[in-house]
């Protein structure tokens, strides 16, 4: 800190109030530089961490290093922001690394780490807006006002022109096609599909190569015995 | 797992593998919660996926990991327990082989020759797991094709670790049961964990008298397990899990952990909401919405989806003592159902 304040000798000692002007702006410059902040959420790409208790955050331009009181990481960088950046991003990489980890599968320093990262992060909340993403494989019954779909295993959504691919409105009806969806991880509805690809149709229930397909199926008398 | 009503148990084996044994889907229950597990641990290949029988609280999520894994399942099996025609995963199952994602050679129809040995459905040498096959035997599966009811067979698998057995019985019938005990030469099957068939509901079509009886006789000479798991769901209208079956097990000493908990246990069980114990973020009673449509209470957490840590030295479930404390101290869940 001492090197960002001029030398006393270089100050005109003959006019006091420019000195203190002097040294206030220095300190003023100082504090701007070792930067503290409050941080409330954590967002990287498309993952937001709502914090659990805010976070105070520091950034050191002399050591060019960007640290928050209670954890571990440090990030590093020419300036304030970037350095942040960085600190952000090995957060990041660091709890979905250990997120999905199960407990016995973490090392002692790592459950630790954990811990400590549980204790900030609402984990709750995070899982809550994570969405489920599957593939799915469907039928389009209905076109407009909304799209109505039935998926092979016999479930229906309906989805808004919005949360769908454009292409998916030239598939005629009765076209089988196969998706990318996005599932509420909290209330279990099709959030939005994300491409769409048609394809061959199934068989149609009850026929008679159903039937042909189950007996061509091996039994499991095929399979080797098993000690136990 | 919590599934609500119906059935999932998903088996981790690291490095980005799974076993998956059943997956529902409907109106009382989700795969969600399984999709959301597999997920989150990036399990990126089944190496089994079984489907006990053809009831959709077992077997209407599977579709779900069929397409979302497809071209990372090592083996399905299903068993055929009904006309082919009613059969919904079956007919997923040939879409993908059409489609060239799956292979015939790697699907199995589940049932054991009559007479012969337990078959072998997956194995790691390595670590000494084997996936077994129990039962149903031929015949069973052929006349419960014939009444053309979905709880008329179901297969039963364990999973055989060096020092633990880890039972997934379905929906075993008591004809089932007695099958296996006559293979075990009437001797009771030992095993850590039992997830209770048909989740703690009837097992035949027995009278109420008869019922107890086939309980006490299933747990207490057929079966030896130290933990029975429930898979039930807070709203099911088909009285599961009956008292009679949950006493059963208590006299003959199994723990007994339920995923969900259900009006037969508590007169008030929106008073536990969101559970008793509070439930993982992998279970249906974290997330969903809370009543039915016809405004009953569903997916409250008794035990939530049960972890079972499977070690070289046996199996730990660490809800156990928490869950089993707070059965003890919870003032309105009834004893005669939960002590």
């Amino acid at each position: 800190m001492i090197s960002y304040c001029p030398s006393v000798h270089d100050l005109d000692l003959k006019q006091p109030v420019a000195l203190i002007r002097t040294v206030l702006d220095n300190q003023t410059m100082t504090e701007a530089m070792h930067k503290t902040e409050q941080i409330h959420q954590i967002q990287v790409g498309q993952a937001t961490y709502i914090l659990s208790r805010a976070l105070r955050g520091c950034y050191d331009p002399i050591t060019a290093e960007y640290t928050v009181i209670g954890l571990p990481y440090v990030g590093k960088g020419p300036t304030h922001q970037s350095a942040r950046d960085d600190w952000e991003k090995e957060f990041h990489v660091r709890l979905q690394e250990l997120y999905a980890k199960r407990p016995f599968e973490m090392a002692p320093s790592e459950r630790n780490e954990w811990q400590l990262l549980q204790s900030v992060v609402d984990l709750n909340d995070l899982a809550n807006r994570t969405p489920v993403v599957l593939r799915l494989v469907g039928q389009i019954i209905k076109k407009r006002p909304f799209f109505r779909i039935r998926w092979l295993d016999g479930r229906h959504s309906s989805l808004d022109y919005q949360n769908t691919p454009s292409e998916l409105a030239g598939f005629a009806l009765g076209r089988w096609f196969e998706a990318i969806g996005k599932y509420d991880p909290r209330t279990s509805t099709l959030l939005n599909l994300d491409a769409v690809v048609p394809i061959a149709s199934p068989p149609p229930p009850g026929s008679p190569a159903l039937q042909a397909f189950l007996e061509s199926l091996r039994g499991a008398s095929e399979l080797a015995d098993a000690q136990i | 797992m919590d599934v609500g009503q119906g059935s999932s148990n998903v088996i981790l084996l690291g490095d980005g593998k799974a076993i998956v044994l059943d997956c529902p889907q409907g109106p009382h229950t989700s795969s969600l919660p399984t999709m959301r597990l597999l997920q989150h641990y990036g399990v990126s290949f089944i190496e089994v996926l079984a489907v006990s029988h053809g009831h959709a609280d077992h077997d209407a999520g599977a579709t779900d990991i069929l397409v979302k894994y497809r071209g990372s399942i090592g083996h399905v099996y299903l068993l055929q327990d009904q006309p082919a025609r009613n059969m919904r995963f079956l007919r997923a199952l040939r879409q993908e082989v059409e489609s060239e994602h799956i292979r015939e050679h790697q699907i199995h129809n589940l049932q054991v020759d009559v007479g012969g040995r337990p078959k072998l459905l997956w194995q790691d040498k390595e670590r000494d797991l084997r996936l077994v096959l129990l039962y149903p035997n031929f015949f069973r599966n052929m006349a419960a094709q014939l009444r053309d009811d979905r709880n008329a067979t179901s297969a039963v698998l364990c999973l055989v670790t060096p020092r633990s057995r880890i039972l997934y019985a379905g929906d075993c019938t008591s004809d089932g049961w007695h099958a296996i005990h006559r293979w075990y030469k009437n001797e009771r099957f030992k095993c850590t964990v039992m997830v209770i068939p048909h989740h703690g509901g009837l097992l035949s079509d027995d009278n109420e008298t008869d019922l107890a009886r086939t309980f006490q006789w299933l747990y207490g000479r057929c079966v030896d397990a130290e933990v029975g798991i429930v898979s039930v769901g807070t709203f099911n209208p088909h009285g599961h899990p009956r008292e009679a079956a949950i006493r059963a097990m208590h006299d003959s000493g199994t723990q007994v952990v339920c995923t969900q908990v259900t009006e037969k246990c508590c007169e008030q069980v929106e008073h536990l909401r969101p559970g008793v114990l509070r439930p993982s973020r992998f279970c249906l009673s974290s997330f969903g919405s809370p009543r039915t449509g016809s405004g009953a209470p569903k997916n409250i957490a008794c035990a939530g989806s049960v972890v079972i840590e499977v070690g070289t030295t046996g199996c730990v479930i660490p809800q156990l003592v928490a869950h089993q404390r707070a059965l003890a101290e919870n003032p309105l869940l009834r004893r005669r159902l939960c002590r």
